[in-house]
């Protein structure tokens, strides 16, 4: 075991269940009441992460920086989206994209934005808190160099970033910046894109020189490029038929074959890149009892909201504001996201 | 066997060919050494036979490379990555995980080495290079060296049949690079391995090198052949190489101990020195009150104690080098200096003045610090605008005329109007010294300024470097480079381990520290010569009292073979 490292309580795929579940969550419903719910199992399950319950022990993702797009997302939206009928002011003028009625839907939608972006936030952190860079690489599609090398950069990125920030602050004020104010502030912008894109072309010449994803000789080219055809052609279908408001089974069924199509040619095309896995972890009862919670609110959610499209999630403060809705036995659905937590605990 | 046949090649951004006509061939086994001066083409050769370029780097290819029978430019990169094995420059930015097992592995796997191998291997290649006790250590808490050899591992994991690698020393200290670079030698004998490495610092390799490939630049085709022979041929090389050349010996000395041997046979081991330059400043300094005073300085980051009770005084129109190994302490101190560390105890004081108060911004209109990177301090689209913003960020009038003059003095004149980030190292380098140059600071902190500078600019810095100190500013220099260091300065500080081991004159002080010496030290000790001109000097004196002046013409049984034509094609 390397040093620093404690044992990952939970295999990679279990993570990766529990985030796709809580992405779709905050994509599938804009009732801010459910997404407080989600807030508070992720933010719960986030702080044991940070305390060490789940893993060991880097200073968390703070609470106050996630919470804080809440209100931006809330300014944004009132300042931009002049829509609604309960108007809290008129910003007088004309200043482009600015001017206009201020409505508490507009503010109300944008605060909820700002929660699924927290959200996601606090999700992300417990995932790349819990996922460990070599678990993380073995996930992606060997299939697709180029997303494999993306993804990696992706995933190296973060601290290099931090380290890249630090520096050009420090050269700024080397430069006699004394990084007060907002323009002096942007001035750290520029230089840092520069370098982080030199840093991720740096990354991804090193793991080409290193043989990363190298695939063995390409047969079944023809094969290839023929299913991922006939699948574009089920996708296409499928958003055509809702275009034209065809029955909702025909085009779960051209999505469907979309999904089918693809998932296999990304399983045929990875069988041709040969890896091995030097350190595996097994796949035990308490990652299968972990994941079984997140696995059950996805599908259940996939059936209901994209398949049936139940809308039971569904709610929007335009054009009046209204109370959302909220069922109990919906918002229990929620805590499914807990099961790591659970598991952990008892098991 | 890497052969090339003609090979010419020009980055689509370019409008001159980088490399051109290069016609040669590195026999296996052997250890090649590619030199030449920045932007001559080192980094794109050596991509080159890895199929880096072309594939990543796009361009225009002519001839043809052959690699033990397999075409890089046909192959690509990831084919290529079976036989060669390419160490990046800066071991850092290479790694892709956290722990240096998982980091091997990682290689292996994607090479689909089977499991029980995958960990044999490891074994292996960490015991081959000396440093199976950090199989489990994150990369973060590694030394320079330490990172260099994980990286190496990395590569040699796959057993390639070729090691290529960009400038793998241009961050380790005299002793580190020495260490590795006798590593590289043992295991390209142990696994008959082919090595061609990149490199400015000639000094550190041409002992360990049989194959020199030069690249002259300005379109130039390369020279490739015996190192001695193309040694002859070059306008620039170490000290040892250089006095050989002087005093027209043949075969060339390549090492101090074949220098040595050299001056023995010649009757010149010893010679009668009449410095100029070795008068002690220290008088002076007592004298003058110092400009930049460090009283007890101590800084500790968690646990480590990076400074401890360093004490130091900087004098107008003095420039102070401070060596030691990789990890000793040397940047801390230039950032505590600046207030980018924080101090656990002791004072800084410029003339006279407290600087605890003073926030690092404000700082830096009397303190210039350029840092190991110039990257680090280039933000603007312009060299010109460059000096503008430093105007502006230190609220200084925004004299167009004034920033072209200061221009001027850094011989970046005609480049005003060029983005910085596209200029070579040197110049590069130039812009960020101008950069902190517009306040006219009193003091000049430089960090590694000489880190992959060719000869041409290093000497260049040098000669910018007097002119600052002859109008009065106080210079600190952080290096590992000796030489550099022996033509600029008068006084030398050796930090250890966060203390102050040593200070006094350059030759003094290394003659009493276990750290590496100059060549020409090596080649003179206790004779305190620092140059090679002040060695000609003497020598010229020395021949013209013998008696009998044919006894320069005294042949060395060193080696027998440098008069063989190069091998080129």
């Amino acid at each position: 075991m390397p040093e620093g490292h404690t044992p990952a309580p939970f295999h990679a795929w279990v993570w990766l269940t529990w985030m796709t579940t809580i992405l779709l969550c905050v994509s599938l419903t804009r009732n801010p009441l459910y997404l407080v719910v989600v807030w508070l199992c992720v933010a719960i399950v986030h702080a044991a992460a940070g305390m060490g319950e789940l893993a060991g022990g880097n200073a968390p993702f703070p609470f106050w920086l996630s919470l804080m797009v809440v209100p931006l997302g809330a300014i944004f939206n009132a300042l931009t989206v002049h829509v609604g009928e309960r108007v809290i002011f008129v910003l007088p003028g004309e200043i482009p994209l600015l001017s206009g009625i201020i409505t508490w839907e507009a503010v109300v939608y944008g605060a909820t934005n700002g929660l699924a972006l927290s959200v996601i936030l606090l999700a992300f952190w417990v995932f790349n808190h819990n996922v460990s860079i070599p678990s993380f690489l073995r996930m992606l599609p060997r299939a697709f160099h180029s997303v494999a090398i993306v993804g990696s950069i992706a995933i190296t990125f973060v601290p290099l970033l931090q380290r890249e920030v630090r520096q050009i602050q420090e050269a700024q004020i080397i430069r006699g910046n004394n990084l007060t104010g907002l323009r002096n502030k942007l001035a750290l912008l520029l230089p840092l894109l520069v370098s982080s894109l030199e840093h991720a072309f740096q990354l991804a010449e090193v793991m080409t020189a290193r043989g990363f994803l190298r695939s063995s000789a390409s047969s079944h080219q023809m094969l290839w490029r023929g299913a991922f055809l006939v699948g574009f052609g089920f996708l296409l279908g499928g958003w055509l038929s809702r275009f034209w408001g065809l029955p909702v089974l025909a085009t779960n069924f051209l999505f469907g074959g979309a999904m089918t199509t693809f998932g296999v040619l990304i399983y045929t095309a990875s069988r041709q890149v040969r890896t091995t896995v030097y350190r595996s972890t097994a796949f035990r009862l308490r990652d299968a009892l972990a994941m079984s919670g997140c696995a059950f609110l996805l599908i259940f959610l996939i059936f209901q909201s994209l398949i049936l499209e139940a809308p039971f999630l569904a709610y929007t403060p335009y054009p009046v504001l209204t109370l959302p809705p909220f069922d109990p036995r919906v918002a229990c659905l929620f805590l499914g996201t807990l099961s790591p937590l659970l598991v952990a605990a008892f098991l | 066997m890497i052969r090339f046949s003609n090979v010419s090649f020009s980055y689509s951004f370019h409008q001159r060919w980088i490399i051109r006509g290069a016609n040669f061939t590195i026999p296996s086994g052997s250890f090649c050494l590619v030199c030449g001066a920045s932007g001559s083409g080192k980094s794109t050769l050596l991509r080159l036979i890895n199929g880096l370029v072309p594939h990543f780097s796009g361009g225009i290819l002519q001839g043809e490379i052959d690699v033990n029978g397999a075409n890089p430019v046909k192959a690509g990169p990831e084919q290529m990555s079976r036989q060669v094995g390419f160490v990046f420059q800066d071991p850092e930015t290479q790694f892709i995980l956290d722990c240096v097992e998982d980091e091997i592995a990682f290689n292996l796997e994607n090479a689909a080495i089977p499991v029980p191998e995958v960990g044999q291997r490891i074994t292996d290649t960490l015991q081959a290079l000396g440093i199976l006790h950090l199989r489990q250590r994150r990369l973060e808490s590694l030394s320079g060296g330490e990172k260099q050899k994980v990286a190496i591992a990395t590569v040699l994991s796959l057993a390639p049949s070729i090691l290529v690698l960009d400038e793998p020393t241009s961050q380790l200290d005299g002793q580190s690079a020495e260490e590795i670079l006798t590593l590289i030698q043992n295991l390209a004998r142990q696994r008959n391995l082919t090595i061609v490495v990149a490199e400015h610092r000639l000094d550190r390799l041409l002992h360990f090198t049989d194959y020199l490939v030069y690249l002259p630049g300005e379109e130039k085709p390369p020279l490739a052949g015996d190192t001695r022979y193309i040694l002859l041929q070059m306008d620039t090389a170490p000290p040892v190489v250089q006095l050989g050349k002087w005093l027209g010996v043949r075969p060339l000395p390549l090492s101090v101990a074949e220098g040595r041997q050299m001056l023995q046979n010649l009757g010149l081991a010893r010679l009668n020195h009449r410095s100029s330059t070795s008068q002690s400043t220290h008088s002076r300094e007592e004298a003058t009150q110092a400009i930049l005073s460090l009283e007890n300085v101590s800084v500790v980051f968690g646990k480590t104690q990076a400074l401890c009770g360093v004490s130091l005084q900087l004098y107008a129109s003095q420039i102070l080098c401070l060596m030691g190994s990789n990890g000793a302490g040397k940047t801390t101190l230039l950032r505590a200096i600046l207030g980018l560390a924080p101090l656990r105890e002791g004072s800084i004081r410029l003339l006279g003045e407290d600087l605890s108060t003073l926030p690092t911004w404000k700082r830096a209109r009397l303190i210039g610090y350029l840092p190991q990177d110039p990257n680090a301090l280039l933000f603007s689209e312009t060299v010109l605008e460059e000096i503008l913003l430093t105007c502006r960020n230190h609220a200084l009038p925004e004299d167009v005329e004034k920033a072209r003059s200061l221009l001027e003095r850094l011989g970046l004149a005609t480049y005003a109007d060029r983005y910085p980030r596209d200029l070579s190292v040197g110049e590069r380098q130039r812009v960020a010294l101008g950069a902190i140059l517009v306040p006219q600071p009193l003091v000049l902190l430089l960090d590694e300024p000489t880190r992959g500078l060719d000869e041409r600019a290093k000497s260049g810095l040098s000669k910018l470097l007097r002119d600052f100190r002859d109008k009065g500013m106080a210079i600190l220099i952080v290096t590992h480079d000796v030489e550099f260091m022996l033509t600029l300065t008068d006084r030398l500080c050796i930090l250890e381990n966060g203390r102050l081991v040593g200070d006094g004159m350059p030759v003094e002080v290394l003659q009493t520290l276990d750290i590496p010496q100059a060549q020409v030290l090596q080649l003179f000790p206790d004779q305190g010569f620092r140059t090679v001109e002040e060695v000609c000097q003497a020598i010229d004196e020395a021949l013209f009292h013998m008696p009998d002046r044919s006894d320069r013409q005294v042949s060395l049984v060193c080696h027998s073979d440098d008069n063989r034509p190069p091998l080129r094609e």
